[in-house]
């Protein structure tokens, strides 16, 4: 035995040192430390599809652009995200409706705008969602549609749009015959082109007609079409394909196109065009099963923008009603002749629509701005409001109590909502700020009133919020000067030195000290200046799409250093990083000395350090220009030499860096992928997975006084880790400690406030921070054998609360509810009675020990506690509301005690009745018994119903009291004081009771104890009754 | 409590020289540890005392099971007590917090999940019993790098087991919700304060995680086995 523990003392031993070795990166699991979500849903985001359970219409599946996959078991009334764990950028669903567990999710969503996101491939779940597998084509980066064989299962057809920034032979039709585990390409035209649409007859599931799209992004332009482009038919499962054309199409080239074959008539097939000629472009109708084609429509919304808009839906019961996706939805029931358009406030830009086939009146359709459904035929439509996949491209907080968040969200505006609020935070307590597309958005830093806020191509206005007016500050080019040059998403930043001062940047650098009424120019332009990166006016291909989105050559990318005014950064979409010392006099670009580093790479976010002058900290993405790399950087010299921070343990390209205010080592990274976070200056980072889904993390700020860090998610809307200070304190030599006890600082014990009305399920909430006092300790290994656990000890010494400890290796918060325990007390079956002793005063403010005993270890420290409102409910008030607290709480115990004790008398007398000798005797016993029953039954009302039929007695009386003393901080009124000394005067006259049958039972005891089997009495004490 | 001590030790060192383990030698480890498969399987029944605490109060209560599946939990509160029973047929519960003072049967579908809960772990010989077992890729939990053993019932349900790789107790199980607006969506039962109760390692500590977040955490103070038990107190007292 002794030969065993020193060799397993050896592997231990051999175990540290190599624990010691790895501690050289400081990496640590954040256990508990959870991100919290804060919504919005109020403008939900971008729907890229969706789909329904058939025969069970309460059971669908959305998939957002960037926000994963949504389960409604309740036609939308509630919500559940089923696809955290995956890349959330969702391009097709596909239900087997034979067997609807079983799902299919293409990743990568095929509404290719400039900000879209990435997927990896094509999921599969078998259990309705709940656990989902990749099946492959992890290369297509986006996939268009699925389409299930019915007649053959584990047969399916993949419409792969592919990659949009580059050439990939991955991409055109797949086929499986095994569910998924090999795939085959059946269809291919080039490398730039891929499948945007797919269609499957529904009398042959071998036929199907393809839609082949050539097209491509860049930075700086976008090309929808070429002669990739074309529409193909296969009847034979894929294993040939045909090219369909003339019989009444336009000539070729095409761009992006749409087909759908009408589900109850295999003949009837509509197809949009996006022809090179405008008199081609439109809705193209077959009657005769592709044979021939009649142009039937060139409405505005079936040739607007086809790269978003390619989609058609049919109505399953009835081939001559046509939905067409766009700007606005529209409808014909003439088959495309004429057209109705969808209004009654649904959200603009229209990407999936799904027509009930039990119900053709019953529509559910997915928008840049959420899911809507209609039980009319698409007349009126109600809006989903619990599904918060906001795309937020910037945040920002303010100062206020509590905090509130500023954001601008792709297609849905500027808004601003409040980190807590009473009940959670809900759709109403968003404000809307300013249109558009929304961008950067800060509140001035000293004017409540005032936000500045953002829309596309460098829409400034200066918003205030008493009135709701916007002036817009966008600055406007002079004589002599040239055009500006606005990005899609123009940097806005605020002076961290000086509340007064902004700056904004075209491919100049502007700053205002007056609120933007005026801007002066600080810069020369700071890009590259190159004309072949400036043909927005020339993008879109077959359909001019001059909105603005590949304006290139412009800085997106503005900071001024926290430690010093002269220092500003700005940062390009074309590879630049400039940097002034002088306050804007000369500029040097830094790029040049950043190694590794492709031309052209966008910066996607600039970091001045807070503690080093000189410093900094930059992120790179070259993802538009299909360069899918990692590039984090850090210089000390004011960029004459940078060094890259990426490790191996960061997934996706960087979007943003942030550096802790307190920690200079402790660092944020957003990715496409999620938050990244290192302990270490980036010399390892971590995922921080902890209820953050993997989704584009584009913005974060750490809070100056609030120690929290607030994320803006391109999908998931934002999130909030409330406390960063656990992660402050951690330093390598911790890595190897039992216990290690991390402050929080003293908790504020907040007041109650009413939450929300009884809303029903249908609105988003989202939760406010953890009310508790926290306990938080590292341990480096996970607690598993013998005891541990928690004690709370009062100012006195006095254990108040013994808490389940947290057992995790890494980071442990235990909540300390902020509440004494609950008095014991005696049944009761009346509701608010139970309520009334079960919802308890909260803790004196002041300082308490926190004891942690792991096996035969004890490790102790403290918390301080504060009262919030300490200054509108002054002490003594406080004091005598505890007081008369104590008084009920005490009452509670001896009601109680009285109750149980005399049980117990009761219990003996009534035992003992039927063991004794004469009649008459038992008869006194028996008498005794009953009496004390009857009085027992005078202390408790156990006679309700638990609602409406409820009486009162002694019991009631002192919770209900006790209920509405505890609900209010300040002093009892004086109805209140007077009741309860009534209720002490009568609780005293009922120990007397209980002592006087206690004397009665005694006396018998003494009399017959040991005749026969008779025991003696035995009366509980108070001290054992408040142990049990 | 030496002796099984002593093989945790053991099996301590059997890890650091066994380079890939088999579902078998995690299972037979994981057996040896806790006391022996033929110490659990001559268990009859439990009576285990203990405290919940669910949002910020603590609660006294009582749980009696026996085999094969009958069970009764008896929660406290404030002196009126929260039932939750199986009978082997009903599932029946006395829920003073919604308005019932009267004992109410459950709905068909659950007691249905209510009588999947064997007194005897379905992992322990589970083969026999009609189940299917894998050893799954590692999975980190609290910290631990840990043996992820995946059950497959024979009704279909998936269940992950994860062992400590070098005690080879599960330190949390991983279930799926059966039913209601909550189905499939994982439940996490993390383990600890493992202790020895008359030859076996039972743990006395128990914390349920739904997405991440605590909902409730059970103390057991004290685990009687082979108690007597009064089996009519299982059956749903209307029906006495």
């Amino acid at each position: 035995m002794r030969h065993l523990t020193l060799s397993f003392l050896l592997v231990l031993s051999t175990l540290a040192i190599i624990q010691a070795q790895e501690a050289a990166s400081l990496k640590i699991p954040f256990g508990d430390l959870r991100a919290r979500d804060i919504g919005p849903a109020v403008m939900s985001g971008r729907i890229a599809t969706l789909a329904v359970v058939e025969s069970k219409p309460q059971v669908m599946y959305i998939g957002a652009a960037g926000g994963g996959i949504w389960k409604s078991v309740s036609a939308g009334a509630s919500f559940m995200p089923v696809f955290d764990d995956h890349v959330q950028s969702i391009g097709a669903l596909a239900i087997d409706q034979a067997h609807p567990d079983t799902v299919w999710a293409g990743t990568g969503e095929p509404w290719v705008r400039n900000s879209v996101s990435v997927g990896d491939g094509i999921y599969v779940s078998v259990n309705g969602g709940t656990t989902w597998t990749n099946k492959g084509l992890k290369e297509s980066e986006r996939i268009a549609k699925v389409l299930l064989d019915p007649d053959q299962p584990g047969t399916l057809y993949v419409a792969v749009q592919g990659k949009l920034w580059a050439d990939s032979e991955e991409r055109g039709v797949y086929r499986t015959t095994d569910f998924g585990t090999t795939w085959e390409r059946v269809l291919y035209v080039n490398a730039s082109t891929g499948c945007a649409d797919l269609t499957m007859d529904p009398r042959d599931p071998n036929i199907l007609y393809a839609c082949m799209w050539d097209h491509r992004r860049s930075p700086h332009f976008f090309r929808s079409g070429g002669e990739g482009s074309g529409l193909y038919r296969t009847t034979d499962g894929g294993a040939t394909w045909t090219e369909v054309t003339g019989n009444g199409l336009p000539d070729k080239p095409y761009g992006r196109m749409a087909v759908e074959i009408a589900p109850s008539s295999s003949d009837t097939i509509y197809l949009t065009v996006e022809a090179k000629e405008k008199k081609d472009k439109g809705l193209y109708l077959s009657v005769d099963a592709g044979q021939s084609w009649v142009k039937q429509s060139s409405d505005f919304n079936t040739i607007v923008r086809p790269f978003y808009f390619s989609r058609l839906a049919i109505d399953p019961n009835d081939a001559a009603n046509v939905y067409k996706c766009g700007l606005n939805l529209i409808i014909s029931d003439n088959a495309g002749k004429t057209w109705r358009t969808v209004g009654s406030g649904v959200h603009s830009d229209i990407h999936a629509v799904w027509i009930d086939p039990n119900n053709s009146r019953h529509v559910v359709i997915g928008t840049d701005g959420g899911v809507y459904e209609s039980y009319d035929g698409g007349y009126a439509f109600r809006m989903y409001m619990n599904l918060p996949v906001s795309q937020f491209y910037h945040i920002s907080v303010d100062n206020d109590q509590p905090f509130n968040v500023y954001g601008g969200l792709q297609d849905n505006g500027s808004w601003v909502g409040p980190s807590r609020s009473p009940g959670g935070i809900s759709n109403a307590d968003w404000a809307f700020t300013a249109g558009g597309d929304g961008f950067y958005s800060f509140r001035h830093p000293t004017d409540k009133d005032v936000v500045f806020a953002e829309s596309q191509g460098g829409g400034l206005v200066r918003h205030n919020r008493r009135d709701g007016q916007s002036k817009n500050i966008k600055p406007i080019p002079g004589k002599d000067e040239p055009a500006f040059r606005f990005n899609w998403n123009s940097p806005i930043a605020l002076s961290p030195t000086n509340g007064e001062r902004m700056y904004f940047a075209a491919q100049l650098v502007f700053m205002s000290e007056d609120r933007g009424d005026s801007w002066k120019r600080i810069s020369p332009d700071l890009t590259t200046n190159d004309p072949a990166r400036q043909k927005q006016k020339e993008s879109g291909g077959y359909s001019l799409d001059n909105s603005g989105a590949e304006n290139n050559t412009t800085i997106v990318c503005l900071a001024e250093s926290p430690l010093d005014e002269q220092e500003v950064w700005a940062g390009t979409d074309d590879g630049n990083l400039q940097v002034t010392t002088d306050g804007g006099a000369t500029w040097a670009n830094t790029s040049p000395h950043i190694p590794g580093l492709p031309p052209f790479t966008w910066c996607t976010s600039i970091e001045p350090d807070h503690f080093r002058k000189g410093t900094a900290y930059a992120t790179f993405d070259g993802h538009k220009q299909g360069d899918m790399n990692r590039y984090v950087f850090k210089t000390t010299d004011h960029g004459k030499s940078w060094t890259s921070l990426v490790t191996d343990d960061i997934e996706g390209y960087a979007l943003v860096i942030r550096q802790d205010l307190v920690n200079p080592d402790l660092l944020f990274l957003g990715t496409e992928f999620g938050l990244f976070i290192t302990l270490d200056g980036g010399r390892s980072w971590q995922r921080f997975s902890n209820n953050l889904p993997r989704v584009g993390v584009r913005a974060l700020v750490v809070h100056p006084r609030d120690h929290a860090l607030v994320i803006g998610t391109h999908g998931r809307g934002a999130y909030i880790i409330d406390d960063l200070r656990p992660l402050r304190q951690i330093t390598a030599d911790m890595a190897g400690e039992e216990l290690v006890f991390l402050k929080t600082g003293s908790t504020f014990i907040e007041l109650a406030r009413p939450g929300d009305w009884f809303g029903g399920a249908g609105n988003y909430v989202a939760s406010n921070p953890n009310p508790n006092a926290q306990i938080t300790y590292l341990m480096s290994k996970r607690h598993t054998f013998g005891k541990m656990y928690i004690e709370v000890l009062d100012q006195e010494g006095q254990v108040i609360q013994e808490l389940p400890a947290g057992k995790s290796a890494g980071i442990n918060i235990v909540q300390l509810p902020v509440r004494y325990p609950m008095p014991k007390a005696a049944p009761t079956n009346n509701r608010m009675a139970m309520f009334g002793s079960m919802i308890t005063p909260t803790l004196d403010e002041g300082v308490y020990t926190v004891r942690v005993h792991k096996g035969k270890q004890t490790f102790e420290t403290t918390l301080e506690l504060e009262q919030e409102a300490a200054d509108r409910y002054p002490a003594e008030e406080r004091k005598l509301q505890a007081n008369t607290l104590k008084k009920l709480f005490d009452l509670t115990e001896q009601l109680g005690y009285v109750y149980y004790a005399s049980g117990d008398l009761q219990a003996w007398a009534d035992s003992t009745a039927g063991k004794v000798g004469s009649k008459k005797d038992q008869k006194g016993l028996q008498s005794l018994a009953d009496h004390i029953q009857a009085w027992r039954d005078t202390l408790v009302a156990l006679d309700g119903d638990g609602y409406v039929a409820e009486s009162e007695a002694i019991r009631e009386e002192i919770s209900t009291l006790y209920l509405e003393v505890s609900q209010y901080p300040g002093a009892p009124s004086l109805g209140q004081i007077r009741k309860t000394d009534l209720l002490q005067q009568r609780m005293k006259a009922h120990m007397l009771e209980l002592e006087r049958y206690h004397g009665a039972v005694r006396a018998l005891s003494d009399k017959w104890s040991g005749k026969g089997n008779v025991r003696p009495v035995e009366m509980r004490t108070m001290e054992a009754y408040k142990r049990a | 409590m030496k002796k099984v001590l002593a093989l945790l030790l053991f099996s301590s060192l059997a890890l650091a020289t066994l380079q890939a383990q088999s579902l078998d030698e995690v299972l037979q480890n994981y057996y040896t540890n806790i006391g022996g498969l033929e110490t659990w399987q001559s268990l009859r029944s439990t009576r285990t005392i203990g405290r919940a605490n669910q949002m910020g109060m603590e609660f006294p209560f009582t749980m009696v099971m026996t085999r094969p599946n009958k069970q009764k939990l008896v929660v406290d509160i404030q002196g009126t007590q929260f039932v939750e029973a199986f009978d082997g047929q009903t599932a029946w519960t006395i829920n003073p917090f919604m308005g019932g003072t009267e004992p109410q049967k459950k709905s068909d579908e659950e007691s249905t999940e209510a009588g999947k809960q064997m007194f005897e772990d379905d992992l322990m010989d589970y083969a026999r019993k009609g189940h299917k077992a894998s050893l799954e890729s590692s999975e980190e939990v609290d910290g631990v790098k840990t043996l992820v053993v995946k059950l497959t019932t024979k009704d279909g349900d998936d269940r992950f087991y994860y062992f400590d790789p070098e005690s080879y107790v599960p330190i949390m199980i991983r279930t799926f919700a059966a039913a209601g607006q909550m189905k499939g969506m994982p439940v996490e039962q993390y383990l600890s304060d493992y202790d020895e109760v008359d030859g076996m390692m039972m743990p006395h500590s128990m914390t349920t995680k739904v997405n991440g977040q605590v909902v409730a955490q059970l103390t057991f103070d004290k685990i009687e086995t082979n108690v007597e038990v009064d089996e009519s107190q299982f059956t749903f007292p209307g029906d006495k």
